[in-house]
């Protein structure tokens, strides 16, 4: 019997659509596998069948009856338990009371006794193997991977009838992923059932009885994890691509505009890249590999390590301001344009001459007209569309809103771009404009680090693609050997055989 | 007149709010009180209205990034202190040289507070706070708990002279007011106050000098604040301790008045003006009613309260 | 006990340690300056000049635990000292039956506070910097020059030294009680990760409301002990304390931004900020320094607990 199943499961977030029409069910005492490209709409449906997030139309049911369930604490009543992404457990807190005391604790009642708590925490945490950690411990002082390990003991402790688990792998390693496959068996063993989305094949084949796929916020099939290999998933995952037309890639310059050599920061480990005039370089790999880290320590933003050499000068790029200034010449476009990019209060003129304020002031005040002008050529370039341009970024469409970043840069002179996922909830019109201006900006001479969240347009705008996994770059691939299966068989960690050129 | 008005920018719109506020109220007062809206009775409102709208320009500029400065009554009582003082030991010896010196004194405590709120990474509430209580502490060991000496000429000058009938403050006023304009529209520093009230992050991703541009709201708000306390010298006759006290509250709420976000990224000083022209009427008013000081002092905070929540949902429908 | 004694405790609780040390250094220093410290004479005055302080410490507390702060705590008290000493008159029934009255004024007013924050959705500091505005007012209206009288009954008893004592260890004992309440737990979530409490099911804004409540509660209580100490009513009390209050929860080892904390570590700062004035008073130091000193003091120990490195200020990922 079903468990948990979808029925007809839409959601959207203003224009855009993360799931369509999404229908599947989860039987009883089976580990279903979710696999999907980032954006495929895996975690929105992770949310909407863990209380989180009410669908937009369509209906979630529970043993053959509907419900709805407004709230994580609902879907947790019918015995529904979700390890996210986020984790939820209370940083100042000990361990034992986070494991024990924190989901439904009533706001008035009973004294939580210390002792009891704490030995029920020892109890658990033997009967998870995990002895090791001191159920005294404060949570904010224990490593990521032990807090994601608890995260997992909590849900799991709960008595549920269903745990989902929404990349709970990402955080751990590779005995740790063993230890949680083992809890997975022995739940299943007790008919209990398990949702598992991961990045990692090996780890979805591993562990799946059954194995749904969706693309592009819609269901594509279900198939039983025995009767077909990576090949065959991948082919799903990635489907016919809608018909985007990409600009044809033109050959880059041979000057070297960006030469990064052994960068460490953060987790990231030993980058060392190139980037030529007039060429784009695609980064590809699922989210979370250290794209982030790349991007914001090559523009200062994060401190690094290592040697970074701009038109063959050693540099340090202290700042961000570094970056933008003093002949380096860097211009980035944030993951986040709405918090980390742009202003959405203020009128498109001020966003896009902030950079560069300097170039219009003249005994102190700034050259309005100038100003004005040299802007508004910038957003004409870059085909900005708005009345004018005082009207607020805010009121301007996702799309706009990526055009007034890329003029900011243009007006600033930065010529060498690095571009985050440019063309997230941007639609498809205007994300074609946004290849045809970024193959317009390179064959302008800029240098280009593109990274996107879809990797169709990885492989159809870059001239190379370095593909990173676990904060490295794995390999970088060239030429011909751009396809879609390569660039996602290397993202997903596949073990087939490397046959294409890499560099290095 | 309906689309003209919906074309407004919301701040815009709060602006030209709180000028209509200012009419009515008048008006309101000419009905309680024969002579209220007579020219010299209006030019001793806009007068007393002055010192706190002075002081509001500081206020305004921290709030633009998102601050606030709870240091100001003792920013300006200190250079009141100081400014009468100086005169009466005639250290300097003469009244513009030690104008400027307090000046650059109060410049100089503000300096200490954007310092601390950006390099030492302080909450601006307890920098402030903190602030006004290190610079109360200094007034008392300077002056001994009595501040002494006597108001220069200039700052009496300046207060009660006329040039073509009016009051020279209020020159002065409307010289700061179009500074304070001058400073926020057509320089570059003005547009780093707005980027940084909007979003730090975004900022620091887009090269704002961020500390420069916090470093200079809080040096403005001393000098404000100083500016304000030397010209009221010259209103009061003296200084004593306690002279800035009054201000504190005002001063935010005239920037709330104002139609600026407190969350910061949002305001201009022309509505400020009209926050603090406004609260000085209604005090008037209520002054005129007899009413206590007590109930003034509630009746402020019920001003701020219903402002914050009027401002407030209008922030949240925005989301 | 075994758990007190762990040795992860000390390693959590050390700012309040550390606090703790300063405290022991202070008496230390004290007692070599001041003849006759260990007098019982002295020892009283030591705990009932600190007590209003660290009952309005406590209150703050509260409210800094779950990440808000309350700039009405002096206004609050200074409206507790008026009404008591306003409307207290001789006798048993009266006296408890205002001091019911009184912690209910105090508390009301915490909630108003609380429901400011939670319903209108403003900033702590703005809510409770317009509230003071009001208190401060209510308390002009009730008493608008010092005056009133507490009955000698209520003043003798409070400012003894078994009263004081049993406030401090009723303070200290019933914190050990608290903080294993889910109210006291939830508390300090609100403050660790507001999105997570959340997450976790729990009622942020019935815990929020619940800190300005009990803040309110025990500013009235600071301004009770004032009007025993000072045997009658003063509208401007309270108004040095809203710094202070801050001041030695910092002091005391609470983090500014919430969720960590303790209230014996709060009881250390408020001895520490009241023996250091005593200090200045007694090495013959101008009573004027005072504010300079106590502004300076929180500045210095919040920019320790704040200061990190400049680099990744604006950006964490």
């Amino acid at each position: 019997m079903a468990l948990l199943g979808c029925r007809n499961i839409s959601r959207s977030f203003g224009a855009v659509k993360a799931l369509t029409n999404v229908s599947l069910s989860i039987e009883e005492g089976e580990v279903h596998g979710l696999v999907g490209e980032n954006g495929a709409g895996k975690s929105t449906l992770i949310k909407i069948m863990s209380g989180t997030l009410l669908p937009t139309h369509g209906q979630l049911v529970w043993k053959d009856q509907d419900v709805i369930l407004r709230s994580a604490a609902k879907a947790q009543q019918l015995g529904v338990e979700t390890v996210f992404q986020e984790l939820t457990l209370i940083p100042d807190w000990t361990v034992a009371d986070n494991l024990v005391i924190a989901r439904g604790i009533p706001a008035h009642g009973r004294r939580q006794s210390f002792a009891r708590v704490y030995d029920e925490a020892k109890a658990l945490l033997a009967r998870f193997q995990l002895e090791r950690i001191d159920p005294y411990q404060r949570v904010v002082d224990l490593p990521l991977p032990d807090r994601q390990m608890l995260e997992i003991v909590k849900a799991i402790s709960g008595k549920p009838k269903l745990v989902i688990l929404d990349e709970a792998t990402s955080a751990l390693l590779e005995p740790q992923v063993e230890w949680l496959f083992g809890h997975i068996r022995a739940l299943k063993a007790q008919g209990v059932s398990v949702l598992f989305s991961s990045h990692r094949w090996s780890e979805i084949a591993g562990i799946s009885d059954r194995i749904s796929i969706l693309r592009n916020g819609e269901y594509v099939d279900t198939v039983q994890s025995d009767s077909v290999d990576e090949a065959k998933v991948t082919a799903l995952m990635t489907g016919k691509e809608l018909n985007l037309v990409f600009p044809t890639k033109v050959d880059p310059v041979d000057d070297v505009r960006l030469s990064v050599r052994n960068l460490r920061s953060m987790r990231l480990h030993d980058i060392s890249l190139e980037i030529r005039r007039g060429e784009v370089l695609g980064v590809g790999g699922l989210q979370g590999q250290g794209q982030l880290e790349l991007f914001l320590s090559l523009f200062g933003a994060l401190p690094y390590s290592g040697q970074i050499t701009v038109d063959g000068r050693p540099v340090h790029i202290g700042r961000p301001l570094d970056a933008i200034n003093a002949g380096i010449g860097i211009g980035l476009i944030p993951e986040d344009r709405k918090t980390e990019g742009l202003f959405l209060s203020r009128p498109i003129l001020e966003n896009i001459s902030l950079p560069k304020l300097r170039r219009f002031s003249k005994d102190g005040f700034l050259q309005l007209r100038k100003e004005r002008a040299e802007v508004q050529k910038a957003a004409d370039l870059l085909a900005v569309k708005a009345p004018s341009v005082d009207v607020e970024v805010g009121h301007l469409s996702g799309g706009n809103q990526q055009k007034v970043m890329l003029s900011r840069w243009v007006l600033a002179g930065a010529d060498l771009l690095l571009l985050y996922d440019v063309t997230r909830g941007v639609d498809v019109g205007t994300k074609q404009e946004i290849y045809q201006l970024i193959a317009k900006r390179a064959q302008a001479g800029a240098a280009i680090l593109f990274y996107s969240s879809d990797t169709s347009e990885v492989v159809n705008m870059a001239h190379r693609v370095a593909v990173m996994f676990d904060y490295r770059i794995r390999s970088i691939v060239e030429g011909d050997a751009i396809t879609m299966e390569n660039i996602v068989g290397l993202s997903i960690g596949s073990q087939a055989e490397v046959r294409y050129e890499t560099s290095g | 007149m309906v689309q003209w008005w919906n074309r407004m920018a919301r701040v815009d719109q709060n602006i030209a709010m709180s000028y209509v506020m200012v009419v009515v109220l008048i008006f309101v007062g000419a009905l309680i009180s024969v002579g209220f809206a007579s020219p010299s009775h209006l030019a001793t409102l806009l007068t007393i209205s002055s010192f706190l709208g002075i002081v509001a320009a500081g206020q305004t500029l921290v709030i633009l990034t998102g601050g606030i400065d709870l240091s100001v009554p003792y920013l300006l009582n200190a250079s009141a202190v100081f400014f009468t003082g100086f005169a009466a030991r005639l250290i300097l010896g003469h009244d513009a040289l030690d104008f400027l010196v307090v000046l650059a004194i109060s410049v100089g405590f503000g300096v200490v507070n954007g310092v601390g709120v950006t390099v030492f990474n302080i909450p601006p509430l307890i920098m402030t706070l903190g602030m006004n209580s290190v610079i109360e502490g200094i007034v008392l060991v300077v002056t001994q708990g009595t501040p002494q000496g006597s108001v220069p000429a200039i700052a009496s000058a300046i207060v009660n002279n006329t040039v073509v009938g009016i009051p020279i403050i209020l020159v002065v006023w409307a010289g700061l007011a179009v500074l304070i304009a001058l400073i926020l529209t057509r320089t570059s520093l003005g547009r780093y106050i707005y980027a940084a009230g909007t979003s730090v992050k975004a900022s620091y991703l887009t090269g704002v000098p961020i500390r420069t541009a916090f470093i200079a709201v809080y040096a403005a708000s001393g000098l404000f604040a100083g500016l304000a306390g030397i010209f009221l010298t010259g209103f009061s006759g003296n200084s004593y301790l306690g002279m800035g006290n009054a201000y504190l509250l005002p001063s935010i709420a005239a920037v709330i008045i104002g139609g600026a976000s407190l969350l910061g990224g949002q305001g201009k000083y022309w509505g400020t003006i009209a926050g603090a022209i406004t609260l000085t009427v209604l005090i008037t008013i209520l002054q005129v009613l007899n009413i206590s000081q007590a109930l003034q002092d509630i009746f402020y905070g019920v001003v701020i309260f219903l402002a914050l929540l009027f401002y407030g949902r209008q922030a949240n429908a925005r989301g | 006990m075994k758990h007190l004694a762990n040795r992860r405790e000390v390693q959590w609780n050390l700012p309040a340690l550390i606090s703790g040390a300063v405290l022991v250094v202070l008496v230390v220093v004290n007692a070599s300056v001041q003849p006759g410290y260990f007098s019982s004479f002295n020892l009283t005055s030591v705990l009932t000049g600190a007590l209003p302080l660290i009952l309005i410490a406590a209150g703050q507390f509260f409210v800094i635990l779950t990440g808000g702060i309350d700039l009405s705590v002096g206004a609050v008290a200074t409206v507790a000292n008026v009404v008591a000493a306003v409307m207290m008159k001789s006798g048993v029934a009266s006296t408890v039956s205002i001091t019911v009255l009184v912690v209910a004024i105090g508390l009301a007013c915490g909630l108003l506070n609380g429901l400011g924050v939670v319903l209108g959705r403003i900033q702590p500091l703005l809510v409770t910097l317009a509230t003071m505005s009001i208190f401060e007012g209510v308390a002009l209206l009730v008493l608008p020059t010092p005056g009133g009288v507490v009955p000698t009954g209520f003043s003798t008893v409070l400012t003894g030294t078994t009263a004081a004592v049993v406030i401090l260890i009723g303070l200290v004992a019933g914190w050990v009680w608290f903080q294993r309440t889910p109210l006291a737990l939830q508390l300090m979530a609100v403050g660790s990760d507001e999105a997570a409490a959340q997450m976790n099911g729990m009622n942020v804004p019935f815990v929020k409301v619940a800190a300005y409540v009990l803040s309110g509660g025990f500013a009235s209580l600071c301004g009770l002990y004032l009007a025993a100490q000072i045997s009658s009513g003063d509208p401007t009390i309270g108004l040095p304390y809203t710094l202070l209050s801050i001041a030695a929860v910092v002091i005391g080892g609470a983090r500014l931004a919430g969720g960590k904390g303790t209230l014996w570590g709060v009881v250390a700062g408020g001895f520490i900020l009241s023996m250091l004035n005593s200090l200045i008073f007694f090495l013959g130091v101008s009573s004027y320094y005072k504010d300079l000193v106590q502004g300076l003091i929180l500045l210095v120990a919040v920019a320790i607990t704040t200061y990190r490195g400049v680099r990744l200020k604006y950006f964490t990922l």
